[in-house]
């Protein structure tokens, strides 16, 4: 990686994940991810879309859902599926960490937006029926999530 | 590259994965326990970077996880603990959080068709301590994740057998197994008098209770044919996986192989785009 327009992305990444928090094949697995989207560039692909995008939540969901099928693929289904969201979770952060080391602003309310688009996506993906869970989630005020959520300290 | 080719190549890839099969109660209730504990964790850090910080915290609030946000609003700047968006969601009363906190427990307990230790032993304090209609309401609707169900099912129960009835077929075979062993024991003379003790309110309670009984073996018939059909898809898929992996070689160890010059990223993962 160190190239591109992502040469901040991974330190930040890596920086960002000092300890492990997740279970072993979640952790095993966003090794591989991370290894592939910085030492191979990949993130600057990523990177790219998101900033060809016109609307920065809408942009990071999309990447995040794109980038969870393909990981689950190349990681052979390895993440348990109680661990499935989990993993989800972390692709999105590191999605985020990719817009934000391209220079995009990600203001808390958009990472409020896109992590209920992606929610709704992977329950979609999984063969669930989103539809309740997206009312129930329409009903949480984004912008005073988003206000939360610009708070919170470094 | 312009968007729209971007937009084609994405859709092309996402059409070219073959996705592992996933069972959609698994994931759902697994992230249901995982993501409160996870955001917990990460959100008392001091070494875990601010933004999976945030988006934990972010998937904390939709996956109705209420405990933690007492913890994050004391982690945000500004703002003292229980005040704020964070207070209110904590809180459970009226504001912006309390009412989508409440449907998301239930949406996500309706996906899920599991519900936490803790809203069972929630339920059954509930039902042990009188049974007041409004009390399991309101236990419903605010305080116990996942209980939800029990909230549409308790005043149900009083006017009607078929609400728990309802409540047991959408998945929530535990807190109906508790609320019908509860209610049997009560009106058989056990731990509480009062409510449960009315010889207007026993039989309707047991006939409720003799009625979820039913809905429970149903569902856990319909649960073991799901966990089967789940188990031989996994099996037909770990077949093909293995097939396609002795064809093409190990896909993740030659990424690169096939940049598709349309899609932005997919391509480099070895699948082409």
């Amino acid at each position: 990686m160190e190239q591109g327009i992502l040469a901040g992305a991974a330190g930040g990444a890596n920086e960002a994940q000092p300890e492990q928090q997740g279970s072993p094949e979640v952790d095993q697995a966003m090794d591989m991810v991370r290894a592939k989207l910085y030492d191979e560039n990949i993130a600057d692909g990523i990177a790219e879309a998101l900033l060809s995008s016109d609307d920065v939540a809408a942009g990071v969901a999309q990447q995040a859902q794109m980038l969870l099928s393909v990981a689950d693929e190349v990681s052979q289904g390895s993440v348990p599926d109680e661990d499935y969201m989990l993993f989800a979770l972390e692709l999105m952060s590191e999605v985020i960490e990719i817009a934000q080391a391209a220079g995009i602003e990600v203001r808390g309310r958009d990472i409020g937006v896109a992590m209920r688009t992606f929610i709704t996506g992977v329950v979609e993906s999984v063969g669930g029926d989103p539809s309740q869970l997206s009312a129930a989630m329409e009903q949480v005020n984004v912008d005073e999530m988003g206000e939360a959520l610009d708070a919170v300290e470094e | 590259m312009s968007k729209i080719v971007k937009g084609i190549g994405l859709s092309k890839a996402v059409k070219t994965v073959k996705r592992t099969v996933r069972s959609v109660g698994k994931v759902v209730g697994g992230a249901v326990n995982s993501i409160g504990k996870f955001a917990e964790k990460v959100t008392g850090s001091k070494t875990i970077g601010k933004i999976a910080r945030v988006a934990a915290m972010a998937a904390a609030v939709y996956f109705g996880v209420p405990a933690i946000a007492g913890a994050i609003g004391g982690a945000t700047a500004g703002a003292a603990a229980g005040s704020g968006f964070w207070g209110t969601l904590s809180a459970g009363v009226s504001g912006a959080g309390s009412g989508a906190m409440a449907g998301l427990s239930q949406a996500w307990a309706g996906l899920s068709g599991a519900v936490t230790a803790g809203s069972l032993s929630g339920a059954g304090s509930s039902l042990a301590g009188g049974f007041s209609p409004s009390a399991a309401y309101a236990a419903g609707q605010g305080a116990v994740s996942g209980a939800g169900v029990l909230a549409s099912a308790a005043p149900g129960a009083i006017t009607s057998p078929v609400a728990p009835q309802t409540a047991a077929t959408q998945g929530s075979t535990r807190l109906a197994e508790a609320a019908v062993e509860t209610a049997a024991k009560d009106a058989a003379g056990g731990a509480s008098s009062g409510f449960f003790s009315n010889p207007y309110v026993a039989p309707t309670l047991i006939n409720a209770g003799s009625q979820m009984v039913g809905a429970i073996g149903s569902a856990k018939a319909q649960e073991a044919q799901e966990e089967s059909a789940y188990a031989r898809r996994r099996a037909e898929e770990d077949e093909e996986r293995k097939r396609r992996s002795e064809s093409m070689g190990i896909l993740f160890t030659n990424g690169g192989l096939a940049p598709s010059g349309v899609s932005s990223y997919a391509g480099q993962f070895g699948r082409g785009g």
